[in-house]
């Protein structure tokens, strides 16, 4: 005799998950996507264009920016 | 630049990089792809769309969760057009009295550097076509040398006929040196 089909038991750390640690977790991964990137490409500037006046203007608007829009992003957020 | 090992008696005549006007050319898929959740974001304020679906009266930037995912968004396209404007600066080329040195930045950890030596150059051409490229003065460069298969091209450079210009003057120094040590061999 066939069992009764049972309701999918998903883990109790992705049920248990409130909205503010998933969204910290994406965060994280966001911020740590974004430090190696800056870090990646600021080696590109200073390796191959530090003899020009641009390579330190260019990583302090790129970390300006960025910045900008990591306040933009958690501004609101509780 | 570390790549670069001038040898003894060179020096740099001038380095040219693309016109400003390619990069902002490539950037502006950027600038629209940076506006279009704007966009999206006060066609469902505005529209009667949201008077059918509830949930899109929701998607307003008041609202912190689409100002995070907004946010993340414009995070990835900031760091696309901060990329092609790393690629854009990284690429020159150096011209010095003896070679061309084209330096490409193709993408991180992708870099080639060629030469091409002023004594092998049989031909150089300039290209100015289109209306933006005459208004604002650049184009490309074609350098042919001596291998039927070598050929540099320097495409959307600066003022293409003051290198053209530098580039003939060079070699034609060149052809006078080799013709003297002819002469003096004779």
């Amino acid at each position: 005799m066939p069992s009764a089909v049972t309701p999918l038991q998903l883990p109790t750390w992705i049920t248990g998950a409130s909205a503010e640690s998933v969204i910290s977790i994406i965060f994280t991964l966001l911020f740590i996507w974004w430090l190696i990137y800056t870090i990646v490409a600021a080696y590109h500037w200073f390796r191959f264009g530090r003899s020009s006046w641009v390579a330190v203007p260019a990583i302090a608007a790129h970390l300006v920016i960025s910045g900008v829009i990591f306040v933009f992003m958690t501004v609101n957020l509780h | 630049m570390e790549e670069l090992q001038l040898q003894s008696g060179e020096h740099i005549l001038v380095a040219v990089r693309k016109h400003w006007l390619i990069y902002v050319g490539s950037a502006i898929p950027f600038a629209i792809f940076a506006y279009l959740p704007v966009l999206l974001l006060n066609f469902l304020a505005t529209s009667s769309f949201t008077a059918s679906a509830p949930w899109a009266s929701m998607l307003t930037l008041d609202n912190p969760w689409v100002a995070f995912v907004l946010g993340a968004w414009w995070l990835f396209v900031w760091m696309g057009a901060f990329s092609a404007f790393m690629h854009y600066f990284l690429d020159i080329w150096i011209i010095t009295n003896k070679r061309i040195i084209d330096v490409e930045q193709h993408d991180f950890f992708q870099r080639e550097v060629t030469s091409l030596f002023l004594d092998r150059v049989e031909d150089v051409t300039m290209d100015v076509t289109g209306f933006f490229h005459t208004l604002f003065g650049f184009g490309n460069l074609m350098v042919q040398s001596a291998g039927a298969a070598d050929r540099t091209e320097l495409p959307g450079i600066s003022n293409p006929k003051h290198v053209r210009d530098l580039l003939m003057k060079e070699i034609e120094k060149f052809e006078k040196q080799s013709q003297h040590v002819i002469v003096d061999k004779k």
